[in-house]
């Protein structure tokens, strides 16, 4: 999903939030986020969401494809392919098309799946 | 027709060869047109506004990035091309537009390999490269949300990419970037540490701050917040080398 992402110089993100930066508000992204900061109020992407292990998210969180690997405090609406990672700690319901959980996720909230769930952010594509 | 601008400090004796050098390889390449020289008495802006109303087409800067910059500023947003014969030996403008030094860029202006450029703006000044924040101290606002960083940090408005294309950006696709980097810790450098820098798209932004912080311009200008910074699509056509082609 995320290439070469080590190398800082990944060709397909096109918004990173960096560990030094918070976004206060209704964040709509048009191509690949990568979320290492902080987010407060509603996170959105028609296309890939990357949440790393220091990242904090207070927000409403929906994307087509997402890895979790930080706190999320919010819903979360992925339409196809949601991955949460060891590290991650989510507090709020997750909506996804196909999940993977890694040993070791928290989550505290309920979990639907099964048909492809469509966010209100890939409706208006 | 052509105007040549000829920067000020190129009347000092050291660039008479080369100036000479450059006459005869525009003679050579049927390239001469109308020269003016930069003085006290004359800057950029009344020379251009000139030149236009004589219907000049093309304005070709000889000197050094303030006067390209300046030039840029005078004629972004018309339909005048715009060249440069660079006498800097690190000049980023040179660089990016892959451009040779002095009489070797005649060469290039004979090509006419011609590029149309974004231009950034803020406060109605314009920048081909970026705008850097002199103070970290300063608040994105995008509109439905805004960033605001904290710790030390550098932030950076591209509009194209840096030299070591650290940072992915273009000066046609319609678009600028925030680039918010991390100044690394005295203990993340000796761990040869770095946190990936963010960056922000944008079309239009507010720029503010508790106190006025100064934005420095391709290098040059100055301009100070509360500031507008926006992209200005295919504002500008340049001469550039066969490398950016």
């Amino acid at each position: 999903m995320f290439k070469s992402e080590e190398s800082g110089k990944n060709q397909t993100t096109e918004t990173i939030i960096g560990q030094s930066v918070k976004v206060e508000g209704d964040f709509v992204g048009e191509g690949d986020v990568v979320v290492e900061g902080i987010v407060i109020g509603n996170l959105k992407t028609k296309n890939n969401l990357r949440v790393g292990p220091q990242a904090k998210i207070e927000a409403k969180v929906e994307a087509e494809n997402a890895q979790i690997a930080g706190e999320v405090s919010g819903n979360i609406t992925v339409s196809q392919f949601l991955e949460i990672k060891a590290s991650a700690k989510i507090t709020g319901d997750v909506n996804a098309g196909i999940i993977a959980i890694e040993k070791g996720a928290k989550i505290n909230g309920r979990i639907l799946m099964g048909e492809a769930i469509k966010t209100s952010a890939s409706a208006t594509k | 027709m052509y105007l040549y601008i000829f920067d000020s400090f190129l009347q000092q004796k050291k660039y008479s060869k080369e100036l000479m050098k450059i006459e005869h390889r525009l003679t050579d390449l049927e390239l001469k047109g109308r020269q003016v020289k930069l003085s006290l008495l004359k800057n950029v802006r009344e020379v251009i506004q000139q030149a236009i109303k004589d219907g000049v087409q093309t304005i070709v800067v000889v000197g050094n990035d303030q006067t390209f910059h300046q030039a840029l500023n005078a004629i972004a947003g018309t339909n005048l091309t715009l060249g440069y014969i660079p006498f800097e030996k690190s000049s980023p403008v040179a660089s990016v537009l892959h451009l040779p030094l002095a009489s070797l860029a005649c060469e290039v202006l004979a090509q006419r390999l011609l590029k149309k450029f974004d231009l950034g703006k803020i406060n109605d000044h314009y920048f081909l490269l970026q705008a850097q924040a002199l103070d970290p101290r300063i608040t994105v606002d995008f509109g439905s949300y805004k960033i605001t960083p904290s710790g030390k940090n550098q932030t950076i408005i591209y509009n194209h990419p840096p030299l070591d294309n650290s940072i992915r950006a273009s000066s046609e696709d319609g678009f600028l970037e925030v680039v918010i980097d991390q100044t690394p810790s005295t203990f993340e450098k000796l761990l040869k540490k770095h946190s990936l820098p963010s960056v922000f798209p944008f079309k239009k932004v507010k720029l503010s701050s508790a106190e006025p912080i100064g934005l420095q311009l391709d290098h040059q200008a100055l301009v100070k917040t509360p500031a507008v910074a926006e992209v200005v699509n295919q504002a500008i056509k340049i001469i550039v080398g066969a490398g950016l082609i």
